[in-house]
């Protein structure tokens, strides 16, 4: 079982969890409860979401040169495709950073925002068996249509680091031009866990004040498959999109500083997924989820109330719908460890055609990343 | 110890201007410190941050002929608004003498951090 850890206001991800008590199904139905979660947050890389991946190394790459650099390791000289390449970048930033200066990204036109947020993720992955050759590209786009608990535009917080920074700054002794270069970096080191610790309160008070904000994120991600693992065998092979819309009921009395309500839909075209009347078989289907989520709480405690519908459009017409109710409680422990206690109950149909009700408790801890 | 570059100044020319940019959209506090041609006896030039309205642009109060082997520090602080493992900072300072940068004027750094960032540099100027 997994359980799944939420990320205010946005963000949720799945963490390996001791195995749930749950229900046994009905003894008709084929259906289990996907573990009383369904992720549908829009994922920081969508090409890896979109491939199924969870890269340990991703490139990151800090400028153009790094970032083409990683997109040629990604083809060898024969052309065929290097599995397991996995990049991030923000193009914008790549590009135009060294002159976007906080005062431009904040009192610039609203398209400096929108494009500074602007990700890029590429990934690709191996086919399934040894004799397998088949490998699986995604182009992943991840778009912040707007966000009100970006941390950049909190003057508070922003002043407050500003603050802190010139203290330490202040405080510190001018370091000579002819001191070691050990001893430079000793010095530089210093500063820089003083400034640390003394920013805290700043950071913390922030995630107070931000952890419900509204915002609006989107992610899509065409996939491409190559059946024997060549450029020139290509085939476009669906695509999956994400959007998240929070609104944290800012200027509301009471409910801004512990409420929050939130709307998902994912979807995602030519799927391969177990299916779910045939077992060990797969099918290809096209999908498509929504969600409403109510958290309510502050920014260590939260209880949420989630109701999701799954619509999976399958090639042989079968109906294969259903509902998913979910009530869950988080509670950080200490730093960015967090406990999830989550309950979910799904109705659905099962392979009789009746309705049947299946429900599962999940919890686990893990950190927020 | 690394090597100090040279700023080249021209003495018939205005005193230098001195600009600081952070990038990334990131918050920045600097100062500048000048010191004899040995190294020793800091006074400070100028402090500041990126994160309030004052311009980051200073005027040296030297003129430029009495500049000649002396060295200009410069000591940062950057930060990101939200630390994050693949955060990037990159600096620009960028010496002009009557609006035009001078040879050796411009001080670039970049590079990754999480949340907090030391920044320092040393230029000694040469005047011709």
């Amino acid at each position: 079982m997994r359980a799944r850890l939420c990320i205010p206001p946005l963000l949720c991800l799945c963490v390996d969890a001791v195995p749930a008590l749950a229900q046994p199904a009905q003894a008709a139905s084929t259906f289990t409860l996907r573990d009383g979660t369904v992720d549908l947050a829009v994922p920081e890389s969508p090409a890896f979401s979109a491939l199924g991946l969870t890269p340990e190394q991703v490139s990151r790459p800090t400028t153009v040169r790094e970032l083409a650099t990683s997109f040629l390791n990604g083809i060898d000289r024969a052309g065929h495709l290097q599995t397991g390449v996995a990049i991030d970048a923000a193009p914008y930033m790549l590009l135009a950073g060294p002159k976007i200066t906080l005062e431009s990204y904040r009192t610039g036109p609203y398209l400096t925002r929108f494009l500074a947020r602007w990700q890029v993720s590429f990934a690709s992955a191996k086919g399934g068996g040894a004799d397998d050759p088949s490998a699986k590209l995604a182009l992943g786009l991840r778009f912040t249509v707007f966000d009100r608990g970006d941390p950049r535009m909190d003057p508070v917080l922003v002043d407050c680091l500003a603050r802190e920074a010139g203290r330490v700054l202040n405080a510190s002794d001018p370091i000579p031009p002819f001191a070691s270069d050990e001893e430079k970096a000793t010095l530089l080191a210093q500063r820089e866990e003083r400034t640390r610790v003394a920013a805290k309160p700043c950071r913390e008070a922030a995630a107070k004040r931000r952890w419900n904000r509204s915002g609006w994120i989107a992610g899509a991600a065409p996939t491409w498959t190559s059946a024997d693992g060549t450029t020139a065998d290509i085939d476009y092979s669906g695509t999956a999109v994400w959007t998240s819309i929070g609104y944290g009921f800012e200027r509301v009395p009471v409910l801004e500083d512990h409420a929050m309500l939130a709307f998902y839909l994912k979807g995602r075209t030519r799927e391969i997924v177990p299916d779910a009347f045939n077992d060990g078989a797969f099918v290809t289907q096209d999908n498509v989820t929504t969600g409403v989520r109510f958290v309510a709480g502050g920014s260590s405690s939260q209880f949420n109330v989630e109701l999701l519908r799954l619509d999976n459009d399958r090639p042989d017409g079968r109906e294969d719908r259903y509902w998913n109710l979910g009530i869950g409680l988080e509670q950080r422990l200490i730093d960015n460890t967090w406990l999830n206690l989550s309950f979910g109950r799904q109705l659905a149909r099962d392979t009789s055609g009746q309705f049947s009700v299946i429900g599962a408790f999940n919890w686990g801890f893990g950190p927020r990343k | 110890m690394s090597p100090i570059e040279e700023i080249v100044l021209e003495a018939a020319k205005g005193q230098p201007t001195v600009e600081i940019m952070f990038g990334q959209a990131h918050i920045g506090n600097y100062r500048f410190f000048l010191w004899d041609e040995a190294g020793q006896n800091a006074r400070e030039l100028a402090q500041g941050t990126n994160a309030d309205e004052v311009v980051d642009t200073f005027q040296m109060d030297v003129a430029a002929a009495t500049l000649n082997r002396r060295i200009l520090s410069f000591e940062g602080l950057v930060q990101a608004a939200e630390a994050r493992a693949d955060n990037v900072y990159s600096l620009t300072v960028t010496v002009r003498q009557d609006g035009v940068v001078c040879q050796g004027g411009v001080i670039q750094d970049t590079g990754g951090f999480v949340d907090v960032k030391a920044l320092l540099a040393f230029k000694r100027f040469r005047t011709t």
